[in-house]
């Protein structure tokens, strides 16, 4: 009886112990309910055709498209049987936000709000007008981050009021990272993941974990890295991402996210399968606070990197970021091309882009180092003179080339890299015609001048302009200075002189000085080398003066507004290497990326950038002379829809090698002028055929080979193949191509 | 896909045309991939890419799954050979790099430590096991045939510690091993493994340094100099053959990066061509934090046209040399892009295409060569096998296709000087810099010159000896009287002094004869010459291309320097009871430089017409002025101190250590004042990061 009482007791013992430990057993994330799981738990709200679906017990959402009944969820619903992803990673699968910040010690860390705040049951969800709104708490971090989720026109919009976002704590909040997973693609779907990095890029799923492995995800500044942060080298080249966008296609849908506000402070992610989890994922991510390594005594041997940050975050009332929805036969990068396009359109981008025959990029001279009677001294050496310029557009126009848009660089007194050039006036050294005549020439055969100014870079103080009070200033305080990196080192070329970077309201004065200085002298066109691609933030540090930074955003702000003020001044307007807050103001870009950055990450590159371009702004490949194979170049050209550019000296070719010019390699007019005659001879119907026209479908019909349309019902077939392809009947030869109108 | 073409227009059947493409699709905008060669002035500059990335194969191997840690590569028999090491297995690609088959090896333990791999005619393979210290060598199905441990002979070192890196077999069936930290040459050993020598012993390099050491440790005990680092030969990281059966080596640990990459002779011997004895890798080094950040080649490959690429595992790139050790092209990087490496530790060139390990992304990244870069190598090709006008053509398209590569302009001036065109010739070397060809187009030219004008050339040399005779006699009679004249002038001339130095200095000192002006003069002349002749000495004697000199800073040195030695002068002449004033001693000194003046005219003269052969004239003449001058200087000193003559020798020594103790002082105050300046600014610097 004893004996058995023992036993029952032990076995009860057991019993409970046994309990507990499986209690403790069950990760915590196990027990979270799934969305649809419970109906009461979840709210929903209708608009045009879209159901939007939220979540109050997990702070998921889903989109449905009530017609097709396909439905993107802000979490992957089969994320439990996910294998790759561990830690931190397996609970970003169940977050909306993940933030990085710095802890009282200086010390970056991040977490999301899954842990953060939903498992500790530190958030509200309530509906507002559209949409709903939850508000996460951080406990532990002293952060609360509201976010909203609407409908508007058929669009997912999202949206962080940045004045309610509150940081209470020592904790200093730098990075929000706003729905990671949303629409995330597992390897057994069919899809892929949309870039405007260069020209455009795809991800496409299925990567493998063999792969993944060895790959690096992708992380990168919208509109470039803010050339203020420190930079200690370069390997190779990158193109920047382009237009503040990204896209998902997934089996018979897609969608385009367009960051509407914050676009300057943004950064998008993006990960192959099985690289942080099983998914394929992309979101945006907003900079909060801007930091920076500052690297003191650099490359010294007592070289230190300390981490500094801004005490003020950004100033943006509201970051949002809106997710348009395609299905059929839109659910592609073409469709989401057309959303872009919309999108721009919206914000100006309205004009419709002529025929433009060919561009050529000049270049008028370089200040080089010479030596004058042995005493050593920069000074400007012509390339191409102003009626050495008017005979080559002559030659070309006479012999059949319409319709040339010069860029005609360094043509200001001085040069490029020399004083800031407001004043618009013709270097003495190119100017052996009378300036009139020269434009009146170019002007009467149906071409268009454009002589190019950096306004952005001071590379020497001169009058009105200094080169250190005017310039912007680094995160720790210090005058931004700007140096070229070698490709040997992919370091700084110290032994050459360092340029500054003006200030926002500097250029904006400048500009405008600038353009009534140009039409004084008989200038029409305003041409921009660096305000399209160089975005600075503008910080001070002193004890003394409690001056807030200026953030990217509000830079843009005021680059966006000299756009506006000048377009009554200047009859066109081009910008180089230029980034999508340009588009709208734009009439024709040069050097329009042909490629994406060629990470091992992409799987293709696609026209997307020239998909929303073309028919409304005038654009242009990089220099086709100036690349390894011409033929192929100009063939890419016609598939991308753009205008090739050839660059181009009159003489000189021996000396350019010394100059910064160095990259224009292959600039000799001699020997390439009969070369672009008889690629006009060849292009020039095709070109005309497409000008003006929107590209709405771009696609690879078999290896090797491309077709685009057109609107109107024109396409261009290409074939890079050294074999015959036949068509539907026509066929298109190696090396060759096809255009034909419905 | 294509939508029905239902009621189409072919707008022209002209627009369907064909070209001819070398190239696969839409890799022509290369833009991303940053490629450079170097200039002249050894300046890096953009050049366009020789290669380009085509693909990246080793993730999806089909029913092969993936390469894991692949370590090296090795083509035979028109097959590729991966060593996957992890895996324990080689896989063997065909010539489109399809994986084809695998060979597992039969072996235990396995061969994860495998750095290199070599596969003989005869199918079989070797591979070098790094931790295990061995040589594997199995047949083509994976059954291993022979492991050769490592060699035994009094001729290898007791502690020597033997870790192969790669091994191939030479021409006369020997095995060459390269081992890491073996510094006596490549190991031979016969097919059992038996030791037959060092293959070329890498000599120790001989610099200023190391022989100060060797000096030092003359008096050093032996157990201080065991203490010393010693200074051992560099050694071999890796080596290849070329078709003809030549070793080619890469070293890792040199000092001279000239002796980085070899060709050997069969005894051993480096017989690689490099004219201007250039550094191999990178010219331009970044110091970071004190350390150069030098190449270090790992690896090369030579293709069948003889072409070297070396593999720079440092900064992940690959260097492309010609069989003159021209630098053609540098492409790669360590990038996440494609074409970019981590960890890449071997290179190969096969089916036309060069092939890169990357053992850390478990790749091989595949590239295909340009437009450019096949004519490049056609040019070059077609120079070395006598075609000169099909090679004329090229380098001319070059040329225009890359602008800054000095290789066109030296391959047109060849093509011109098989022409006979000998002035274009040198006028292209002249841009390219070549002197040893300059010279021979110089010396080509100089003959047709010198036989087309010959008559006149002899007629003038018989004028100009008659001239001299004539003069000479006349000097000789007058010679006395010059002396009277002198005396009967108020001031003396340094013309006279160079001719008369023991009694114009006499004069000069005891009848107060010198000349202020006439010092300026002489130093305003010597400043001339020497900017002269640095502008338009002839190119072949020219150490400095003009473009280089700054002329300030050569004023600066002959009048600083100047100043300085008559400062210096004085001041040891009061301590040494001399009885020159400063004026005199400026005015003695520059009277002393004339002969300096006259032969740098005439070697400027002659450096413009006499070729290298010759060059003994030209520095002959520079030689003699020098002396002259010194002599004239030497007495100088003396009658102007009335010093004896062994006073006036400590005196000029005495001399020239205060100038390097005035040097020597005023490079103490620039470092004081830059490290000074420096500590204020980096204290600046804190501080706005703390506040």
């Amino acid at each position: 009886m004893k004996r058995k009482r023992i036993l029952l007791i032990i076995a009860v013992f057991c019993l409970l112990l046994s309990g507990v430990l499986s209690v403790q057993a069950v990760p915590p994330n196990l027990a979270q309910p799934k969305i649809g799981d419970s109906i009461e738990a979840v709210t929903s709200y209708s608009q045009d055709g879209l159901r939007l679906i939220a979540d109050p017990q997990t702070g998921e959402i889903r989109v449905e498209n009530e017609q097709t009944g396909y439905a993107w969820y802000s979490n992957p619903t089969d994320r439990e049987n996910d294998k790759v992803a561990a830690g931190f990673n397996k609970m970003n699968l169940s977050s909306q936000l993940v933030v990085t910040y710095l802890d009282k010690n200086g010390q970056t860390d991040s977490t999301n709000n899954f842990v953060g705040s939903i498992r500790k049951s530190a958030f509200t969800c309530e509906k507002i007008e559209n949409g709903f709104r939850f508000v996460f708490t951080f406990p532990s971090e002293n952060f609360v981050i509201p976010v909203e989720y609407t409908l508007a026109n058929g669009a997912l919009v999202c949206n962080i009021p940045i004045d309610e976002v509150e940081e209470s704590g020592e904790d200093r909040l730098c990075e929000i990272q706003l729905l990671p997973l949303f629409g995330a693609g597992a390897s057994s779907e069919s899809g892929y993941i949309l870039l405007p990095d260069g020209c455009g890029a795809l991800i496409e799923f299925g990567c493998s974990q063999a792969k993944a492995k060895v790959l690096g995800g992708y992380k990168s500044f919208v509109y470039g890295r803010d050339p203020v942060l420190t930079t200690t080298t370069v390997v190779g080249q990158t193109e920047t991402l382009l237009m503040p966008m990204f896209g998902v296609k997934k089996d018979e849908a897609a969608f385009l996210a367009i960051i509407e506000s914050g676009d300057a402070l943004s950064m998008v992610t993006a990960m192959p399968n099985n690289k942080e989890s099983s998914y394929a994922t992309v979101s945006p991510t907003l900079v909060y606070r801007n930091t920076d390594n500052a690297i003191l005594r650099e490359m010294k041997s007592s070289e230190k990197s300390i981490l500094v940050y801004d005490e003020t975050p950004v100033s943006l009332e509201n970051y949002t970021v809106s997710y348009h929805f395609l299905s059929g036969g839109d659910a592609n990068y073409s469709g989401m091309a057309q959303v872009a396009r919309r999108y721009y359109e919206t914000l100006g981008m309205d004009g419709t882009a002529g025929y433009t025959g060919t561009y050529l990029e000049l270049t008028a001279g370089a200040r080089m180092s010479d030596y004058f009677l042995g005493i050593p001294m920069q000074r400007y050496t012509a390339f191409t003179t102003l009626s050495q310029a008017r005979d080559i557009v002559a030659y070309l126009n006479d012999s059949g080339v319409e319709q040339i848009a010069v860029k005609y660089d360094s043509l200001f007194s001085g040069g490029e890299q020399y004083k800031m050039t407001q004043k618009a006036k013709v270097e003495r050294k190119v100017r052996d015609m009378g300036l009139k005549a020269f434009l009146s020439d170019i002007a009467n055969a149906g071409n268009r001048m454009f002589p190019t100014v950096d306004l952005l870079k001071i590379h020497a103080s001169s009058s009105g302009v200094s080169k250190k009070n005017d310039a912007v200033r680094n995160v720790s305080g210090g005058i931004f200075t700007g140096y070229t990196f070698l490709r040997s080192t992919t370091r700084k070329d110290t032994s050459a002189a360092y340029y500054t970077i003006a200030k926002a309201s500097v250029f904006s004065d400048l500009v405008t000085a600038y353009c009534s200085a140009m039409n004084k002298r008989g200038f029409t066109n305003y041409a921009d080398l660096t305000s399209g691609n160089l975005l600075p933030s503008d910080h001070h540090r002193s004890v003394f003066s409690k001056q807030k930074p200026t953030d990217r955003q509000q830079v843009l702000n005021t680059y966006i507004a000299t756009y506006e003020s000048i377009t009554d001044q200047s009859d066109f307007l081009m910008f180089d290497r230029a980034c999508g807050y340009v588009f709208p103001y734009a009439t024709d870009l040069t050097s329009v990326p042909m490629q994406s950055s060629r990470y091992e990450l992409f799987t293709k590159d696609v026209p997307f950038v020239q998909m929303v371009l073309h028919g409304k702004v005038a654009y242009s490949s990089q220099s086709v002379n100036i690349c390894d194979n011409t033929d192929v170049a100009m063939l890419k050209c016609l598939e991308y829809g753009s205008t090739p550019l050839f660059s181009l000296v009159y003489e000189g070719m021996d000396r350019l090698a010394a100059s910064a010019y160095n990259e224009r390699f292959s600039s000799s007019y001699f020997y390439w002028r009969d070369q672009i005659v008889a690629y006009n001879t060849r292009y020039e119907l095709a070109y005309k055929q497409i000008a003006g026209r929107t590209m709405l479908q771009h696609m690879e019909v078999q290896d090797g080979v491309y077709v685009t349309q057109y609107a109107g019902g024109v396409s261009v077939a290409v074939n890079y193949t050294d074999a015959l392809v036949e068509l539907n009947g026509h066929s298109v030869e190696a090396g060759g191509f096809l255009i034909w109108e419905e | 896909m294509l939508k029905k073409i239902g009621a189409v227009i072919l707008i022209a059947a002209l627009l369907c045309q064909g070209i001819s493409l070398s190239v696969a699709a839409g890799s022509a905008f290369n833009d991303v991939y940053s490629s450079y060669t170097y200039d002249v002035d050894d300046q890096s500059i953009p050049s366009p890419p020789l290669y380009v990335p085509q693909e990246v194969i080793g993730h999806d191997l089909g029913e092969y799954g993936s390469l894991a840690t692949p370590t090296d590569l090795c083509v035979a028999d028109e097959e590729l050979y991966v060593l996957d090491s992890v895996n324990n297995r080689v896989v063997v690609f065909d010539a489109q790099l399809e994986p084809k088959r695998v060979v597992t090896l039969d072996y235990e333990p396995k061969i994860e430590d495998a750095r290199g791999i070599y596969v003989h005619d005869n199918g079989d393979i070797y591979l070098a096991l790094y931790k295990q210290k061995r040589v594997l060598i199995a047949d083509s199905t994976g059954q291993v045939k022979a492991v050769l441990e490592q060699p035994k002979s009094e001729l290898i070192p007791s502690d020597f510690v033997y870790s192969p890196l790669k091994v191939l077999v030479n021409k006369y069936g020997y095995i060459c091993v390269v081992a890491e930290g073996c510094y006596y040459g490549i190991v031979l050993m016969n097919q059992n493994g038996g030791f037959e020598g060092f293959y070329a012993s890498n000599q120790v390099e001989q610099s200023v340094l190391s022989a100060i050491t060797t000096f030092l440790k003359s008096f050093f005990t032996n157990a201080q100099k065991s203490k010393l680092q010693r200074t051992l030969p560099t050694e071999y990281s890796s080596l290849a053959l070329d078709k003809d059966g030549f070793i080619y080596t890469t070293s890792s640990t040199v000092t001279n990066m000239a002796n980085a990459l070899k060709k050997l002779s069969p005894s051993g011997k480096s017989i690689l061509k490099n004219n201007n004895n250039k550094n191999f890798g990178d010219l331009e080094i970044a110091v970071v934090a004190s350390s150069a950040q030098k190449t270090l080649l790992s690896d090369l490959c030579v293709d069948d046209n003889g072409y070297i690429y070396a593999l720079d595992t440092n900064a992940g790139k690959v260097f492309q040399y010609d069989g003159e050790s021209n630098l053609l092209g540098v492409f790669g990087g360590k990038t996440q892009q494609l074409g970019g490496f981590t960890e890449p530790v071997a290179v190969e060139s096969f089916a036309g295409k060069i092939l890169v390990v990357d053992q850390k992304r478990n790749q091989i990244v595949c590239l295909e060569i340009t437009e450019y870069g096949q004519m490049l190598h056609d040019a070059l090709r077609y120079y070395n096998e006598g075609i000169y006008d099909e090679a004329k053509e090229l380098w001319r398209q070059i040329k225009e296709r890359n602008g800054n590569l000095p290789l066109a302009y030296d391959g047109l001036g060849k093509a011109a000087y098989a022409e006979k065109q000998y002035k274009l010739a040198m006028d292209y070397f002249r841009i390219s810099e070549n002197k040893s060809d300059y010279n021979l187009a110089f010396e080509a030219y100089r003959t047709v010159f010198l036989q087309k004008y010959f008559p006149v050339f002899f007629f003038i040399v018989v004028i100009l000896l008659v001239a001299l005779w004539v003069y000479l006699s006349r000097q000789i009679k007058q010679g006395y009287s010059a002396k009277a004249l002198s005396r009967k002038r108020k001031y003396i001339t340094p013309f006279y002094t160079m001719f008369h130095p023991i009694d114009g200095f006499d004069q000069l000192k005891r009848e107060k004869k010198g000349n202020l002006f006439y010092s300026f003069i002489v130093l305003f002349l010597v400043l001339v010459v020497r900017i002269v002749s640095l502008q338009y000495t002839g190119f072949l004697f020219n150490a400095k291309e003009a473009d280089e000199i700054n002329i300030l800073f050569e004023v600066a040195q002959v009048v600083v320097l100047f100043a300085v030695w008559v400062l210096s002068n004085w001041s040891v002449s009061t301590l040494m009871d001399g009885e020159g004033f400063a004026k005199e001693i400026w005015t003695a000194s520059a009277y002393s430089l004339l002969p300096s003046v006259f032969s740098g005219v005439l070697s400027l003269v002659l450096s413009n017409v006499l070729t290298q052969d010759e060059a003994f004239f030209v520095h002959g003449v520079t030689v003699i002025g020098t002396i002259w001058c010194t002599f004239n200087m030497v007495i100088a000193l003396m009658k102007v101190h009335q010093y004896s003559f062994g006073k006036t020798i400590a005196s000029a020594v005495l001399t020239v250590l205060g100038i390097a103790f005035v040097f020597f002082v005023c490079f103490l105050m620039y470092s004081i004042v830059g490290q000074f300046t420096d500590f204020i600014k980096n204290i600046v610097a804190e501080l706005q990061f703390r506040m």
